[in-house]
């Protein structure tokens, strides 16, 4: 997968906002994470802790967010797609759960619509 | 020492989207189509090129992107049907991506080109959340992968514009039901075109380049 290089320019980002916001340190860096792309939070997570080793993010906590898809009917009906993860008793939670979901106005299929961001959020700086 | 939270905002995905964008452009500028070849290792993706160009090399300027992530045995095989090869190394990289396109499409000369032919990295996984700037997405998919292969693998054939479920001479071997295989894809992408293919049936064949020379030619009254 592409962890590594989707963390490297996370962290390209990441450093050239800090610097150029007089950082000295940074304390925190927030990801949102959509719950469509193939991104995988923990080895994304892995990937961002190797990367803040060296440089003026170093020691900086990683805070992941998961960005649920909004499901949308053509009826108008639409609720956020976390509304949307059992399957009887089983959580489904990965990128299945949002692939055939009936409306629960209309039994229609929804359609999902964002879920396929990977954001720098925000980061937390000390000046 | 002041804290300070900067709101950045910044989508990592959303910047090669962007840049396909602009591929996108530059290919429509020049009247290219081009066409995005995922699947998986082994499925067929060259031959299902080196045979495209063969036939339709006759009525099409055709070039190619062969990504692979290391090596250029791909791009050697397709340069010797005579048509400009730009071999692409991801590297580390299990996909191409916008950046890497748009770099190899400076060594290309759109304007003499009718069908651009790209060739994924193959794998199943990565090059769906990657747009290359292509206007067609074509999945190729064979039954020696295993007849669930489309449904342990949504998002690609969602994304998708045509399924091509490859070498079908052989699924009585591996006990593969194309029937399933197409069911499958219909179920997840009701609209697109699936193709079962076989380089052993020249009808299967035909019906592949007759369903691209379409869209090229829907293209050139653009």
């Amino acid at each position: 997968m592409h962890e590594y290089s989707l963390a490297c320019e996370i962290m390209d980002n990441v450093v050239s906002i800090s610097e150029s916001n007089q950082a000295k340190s940074v304390n925190s860096i927030t990801v949102g994470v959509g719950k469509l792309t193939h991104v995988n939070p923990d080895q994304l997570m892995f990937c961002l802790e190797a990367l803040v080793s060296d440089n003026i993010a170093q020691g900086a906590e990683i805070i992941l967010n998961e960005i649920y898809p909004d499901m949308e009917c053509q009826c108008g009906f639409s609720d956020s797609g976390d509304k949307f993860c059992t399957r009887g008793d089983e959580v489904v939670d990965d990128i299945r759960a949002f692939l055939e979901v009936p409306c629960p106005e209309c039994g229609k299929m929804m359609h999902a619509s964002g879920g396929r961001e990977l954001i720098i959020e925000s980061i937390d700086i000390e000046q | 020492m002041l804290m300070h939270v900067i709101n950045v905002g910044h989508d990592v995905l959303k910047a090669n989207d962007k840049l396909a964008k602009k591929n996108k452009e530059k290919l429509d500028k020049n009247g290219v189509l081009a066409i995005n070849f995922m699947g998986a290792i082994g499925s067929g993706k060259t031959t299902l090129i080196e045979r495209t160009i063969t036939e339709l090399g006759k009525k099409y300027r055709i070039a190619v992107i062969a990504g692979d992530v290391i090596a250029d045995m791909d791009a050697g095989r397709i340069a010797k049907l005579g048509v400009t090869t730009i071999p692409v190394n991801t590297g580390r990289e299990c996909h191409l991506d916008a950046k890497l396109v748009e770099k190899a499409l400076k060594s290309l000369d759109l304007k003499n080109i009718d069908i651009l032919l790209m060739e994924n990295v193959g794998n199943l996984i990565c090059p769906a959340d990657y747009q290359l700037g292509e206007h067609l997405r074509v999945v190729v998919v064979s039954v020696t992968e295993g007849d669930d292969i489309v449904l342990k693998h949504p998002v690609i054939f969602k994304s998708t514009d045509i399924a091509i479920i490859h070498k079908k001479d052989l699924a009585e071997a591996v006990f593969a039901s194309t029937e399933k295989m197409e069911a499958d894809v219909r179920h997840l992408n009701s609209e697109i075109p699936v193709l079962k293919t076989s380089i052993h049936d020249a009808e299967s064949m035909n019906q592949w380049f007759s369903t691209i020379s379409s869209f090229a030619d829907e293209r050139k009254k653009d």
